[in-house]
């Protein structure tokens, strides 16, 4: 099984992976000189991968993309295969609500196949009421996806974010299993 | 970047350079780490931006292979396509490190580029060095 860590730069795609990850972490991070983008040392160029082990043998693949849209053309090749996506927004960043916008387009098959998680960090004091700019635009698209608020720092939160994205497959499976 | 930065000037020089001594070069693009273009030759604006990423994307791709299996330090990558090769070449220098792409079709020998293009390489580290 494979799921994608989506999301702007700096929104904490490879500390996810890589807090998560049963195994070390497998990154491509380079010198970030976009500083004005986001204030951090590093970015990812290519991918990250890591992987979750469910203990019977199985494994949950992790991909994460490179933000940036000079890096989009990473993104069709990494999304092949990929069950679903897990899309990382920084809440606190003025164009966070620009972001969703860009990736539901941007990961538009996922999204209206209901593969898609939201997980929203950095948040304010009132979480729940700063979510909803974020249910409003996926209403508009009519679309009906999760929209958690995520700490990507703290295992049991991406593993959260996790679980809703293989719970909203089963339900899609069963959902097409009902349709045969 | 601006169009008159030492840098951009020094890594412009190198790439006339390269295709006044390597023939066959139909492109060249010289970009930061993180994808950024910093100077190309033979190519337009828009195409360039998208060499840098690209470069940067397999430069950074190959680098984690290198670590991963422990292969010491990745020197550069070579693409083969039927009428030639894409040539992707770290420049290493204490200040910044760059990454050089090279594509040449098939009137070049294979070794002949190898060599040109790793000199390359080395004359803007040296370059850089001296900013």
């Amino acid at each position: 099984m494979k799921i994608l860590f989506i999301g702007p730069m700096g929104a904490g795609k490879t500390t996810a992976i890589t807090v998560v990850s049963d195994v070390p972490a497998v990154t491509t991070e380079a010198l970030n000189n976009d500083l004005n983008m986001k204030a951090k040392a590093t970015t990812t160029v290519a991918m990250d991968f890591g992987e979750i082990n469910l203990g019977d043998g199985e494994t949950i693949a992790l991909y994460g993309i490179p933000g940036q849209k000079r890096f989009s053309f990473m993104w069709p090749i990494l999304v092949e295969g990929a069950i679903g996506a897990i899309l990382l927004l920084d809440g606190s960043a003025d164009d966070s609500q620009e972001q969703l916008i860009i990736y539901l387009d941007a990961f538009f098959e996922l999204a209206k196949r209901g593969m898609l998680v939201i997980g929203v960090g950095r948040l304010p004091d009132a979480p729940v009421k700063a979510l909803e700019p974020y249910h409003d635009i996926l209403r508009q698209r009519g679309l009906a996806l999760p929209v958690l608020t995520a700490d990507v720092r703290i295992r049991q939160s991406v593993l959260f974010l996790v679980e809703s994205l293989i719970a909203s497959a089963e339900v899609s499976q069963l959902l097409a299993r009902d349709h045969l | 970047m601006s169009p008159t930065s030492p840098l951009r000037s020094i890594c412009i020089k190198h790439l006339k350079s390269l295709s006044e001594t390597l023939n066959g070069v139909r492109m060249a693009v010289i970009s930061s780490t993180d994808g950024f273009p910093i100077a190309m030759l033979d190519i337009d604006l828009a195409t360039g931006r998208k060499a840098a990423a690209m470069s940067a994307a397999l430069d950074g791709l190959c680098k984690t292979i290198v670590a991963e299996f422990s292969l010491g330090t990745l020197e550069g990558t070579v693409l083969e396509y039927k009428e030639g090769l894409a040539l992707c070449r770290q420049v290493r220098s204490e200040k910044l490190n760059l990454v050089l792409l090279v594509i040449v079709d098939d009137h070049v020998t294979y070794g002949h580029a190898l060599w040109r293009i790793k000199s390359v390489a080395h004359d803007v580290s040296l370059s850089i060095e001296r900013l």
